[in-house]
């Protein structure tokens, strides 16, 4: 193939893998071979190349998209990977921010290290190429100041009062089905028809949105094929992933303070007269400062939080979840004994429990569930497996979920 | 979460400066022997990685930073030529950086073309 191929990367703390595959949604409703490259795997063209993230699975991915005459390769860019010199290798045609908070530190050193790793994807952005930014982000800010000024900028907000995006967010009402975003009437939000209708829930998605329509935008893609593409998007595994809708249970990647905290705030608005159950736990080997801060942001967003293990790895499980618990101490949550759930309409909220095994806690939060509540499964979003000192154990919060709601007689739609 | 914008530059452009490889020390090139991976942005057949192309560095020039931690401090010197303070002598701006306002790049710097050092990694290595 001849024809070049054009690289969208997308970084950010939050909300790269969705944003990546919106983009390739797109690109796959223009009537192009879509090709992605994501921490979940690699796919061409619907055919999944590999579900490791190592370099012989990008080659191949990049192999096969010029093999199969993709005009656009969306690729996932860690942090680490640039901070090793990703972009200087593959400089981005558009370069995407999704969000930065604090992760990572235990590998970056400070949050100036970690976003000058992120950095580097916008350093090296090709010419004619454009980098996309959050304009409600504080980091952006800085990000655009490192980009070369002969590339072009493109902003999105969720601020209605916001005069310098190109698309913007007016209006965000999210139900249990979906998700409704009045656009201001920038160009392309008029050029998009003024609103979409997700299929994802939540706001952070909405953001994930309008940066997949700014980036391919930006390559060229038709509003009717972003807006078809952004529509159509059924989700990624484990990214507030709907397991049940009423009762309504989420499974959720959400591993930093940050992410938990939109997260909840996103449970609360869907549980207007219902409890939000939290379980969580944190992973071994890991940003340690994270813990009580991730302790704190449950013990104040959600009724209850069941703590339990994440990947401890070769960490002590009852250590991390020591440190989680100050912070919910610190936040004024009391701690109540593990069998507590089975009286939670007797007990006052704002409480916090401890189970150590992951299937024990997610089936006492779902058996204490009611209708009308929430329960956030939060921390290990798709991943498969367990790990638990050197070893990985099978370990699916989806299918946790299911069979505790089966167990329980729950599971509805 | 606060970003402290001068330690922010200075760090982003000297990470630059190390994946680029134009900022190494009088030890092997990371990644000696092996060639990029094919395909876009590979330097073409028979080119060296552009770490070969650097000159070798002083006697007495510290040694490199370890990812995630600062930059050598008292290395350069505020007011020198070309200096940016806590960069050390020989640091080259990567390609496409923007230096802070009233920084002068020193007589001779050369941006180096993207794709040249080492082995590109994966873009999703573990978080």
């Amino acid at each position: 193939m001849d024809r070049e191929l054009a690289f969208v990367e997308v970084t950010g703390t939050n909300g790269k893998t969705t944003t990546t595959s919106l983009i390739a949604n797109i690109v796959a409703c223009a009537g192009e071979v879509d090709a992605r490259v994501t921490t979940l795997g690699s796919w061409v063209g619907g055919e999944c190349l590999a579900e490791t993230t190592d370099t012989d699975a990008f080659t191949r991915c990049l192999s096969r998209a010029q093999e199969r005459g993709a005009r656009t390769l969306c690729v996932e860019t860690t942090s680490k990977a640039l901070a090793e010199g990703f972009a200087q290798h593959y400089p981005a045609n558009v370069a995407v921010l999704t969000s930065f908070s604090r992760d990572h530190l235990d590998y970056h050193g400070s949050p100036e290290q970690y976003l000058a790793a992120k950095a580097q994807l916008f350093m090296t952005l090709r010419d004619g190429g454009t980098a996309v930014f959050d304009a409600d982000c504080e980091a952006a800010a800085l990000l655009e100041e490192v980009t070369p000024r002969s590339r072009r900028r493109a902003w999105f907000s969720l601020r209605a009062g916001c005069s310098r995006a190109d698309l913007i967010a007016a209006r965000v009402v999210t139900e249990r089905s979906g998700t409704r975003v009045e656009l201001a009437p920038t160009p392309l939000g008029v050029a998009l028809g003024g609103e979409l209708r997700l299929r994802l829930l939540g706001e952070a998605f909405v953001a994930d949105a309008l940066a997949a329509a700014l980036a391919a935008h930006a390559l060229g893609y038709s509003p009717a094929a972003i807006r078809a593409g952004l529509e159509s998007f059924a989700g990624v595994p484990g990214r507030f992933q709907r397991v049940c809708e009423a009762p309504l249970v989420v499974v959720d990647y959400a591993h930093t303070p940050d992410a938990l905290e939109h997260s909840l705030r996103l449970a609360r608005t869907l549980a207007p007269a219902g409890r939000v159950l939290a379980v969580f736990g944190c992973g071994g080997e890991r940003d340690r400062g994270k813990r009580p801060l991730m302790g704190r942001v449950a013990a104040e967003l959600a009724d209850w939080v069941v703590l339990t293990n994440d990947n401890p790895r070769s960490e002590d499980p009852t250590c991390i979840l020591q440190e989680i618990a100050d912070g919910c101490r610190a936040a004024g949550a009391r701690e109540e004994a593990a069998d507590a759930l089975g009286r939670i309409s007797e007990l006052e909220p704002r409480a916090f429990i401890r189970i150590p095994s992951r299937g024990e806690a997610i089936g006492a939060a779902l058996a204490a569930l009611a209708n009308e509540d929430v329960v956030l499964i939060a921390g290990k979003g798709h991943e498969q497996v367990q790990w638990i000192g050197s070893e990985a154990h099978p370990c699916s919060d989806v299918a946790l979920a299911v069979q505790a709601l089966e167990a329980c007689g729950k599971m509805g739609p | 979460m606060k970003i402290d914008r001068e330690k922010f530059l200075l760090l982003a452009a000297f990470t630059g400066a190390v994946t680029s490889g134009c900022y190494v020390d009088s030890g092997p090139p990371r990644n000696q022997g092996q060639q990029p991976p094919p395909g876009y942005g590979a330097p073409p057949p028979g080119q060296q990685p552009g770490y070969a192309q650097q000159p070798p560095p002083q006697q007495g020039q510290q040694p490199p930073p370890q990812h995630g931690q600062p930059p050598p401090q008292g290395t350069a010197q505020p007011g020198q030529p070309g200096a940016i303070p806590g960069m050390p002598p020989g640091w080259q701006p990567p390609p496409g950086w923007q230096p802070p306002a009233g920084w002068q790049p020193p007589a001779g710097w050369f941006p180096p073309p993207a794709g040249e050092a080492g082995t590109a990694p994966p873009p999703t290595g573990e978080q």
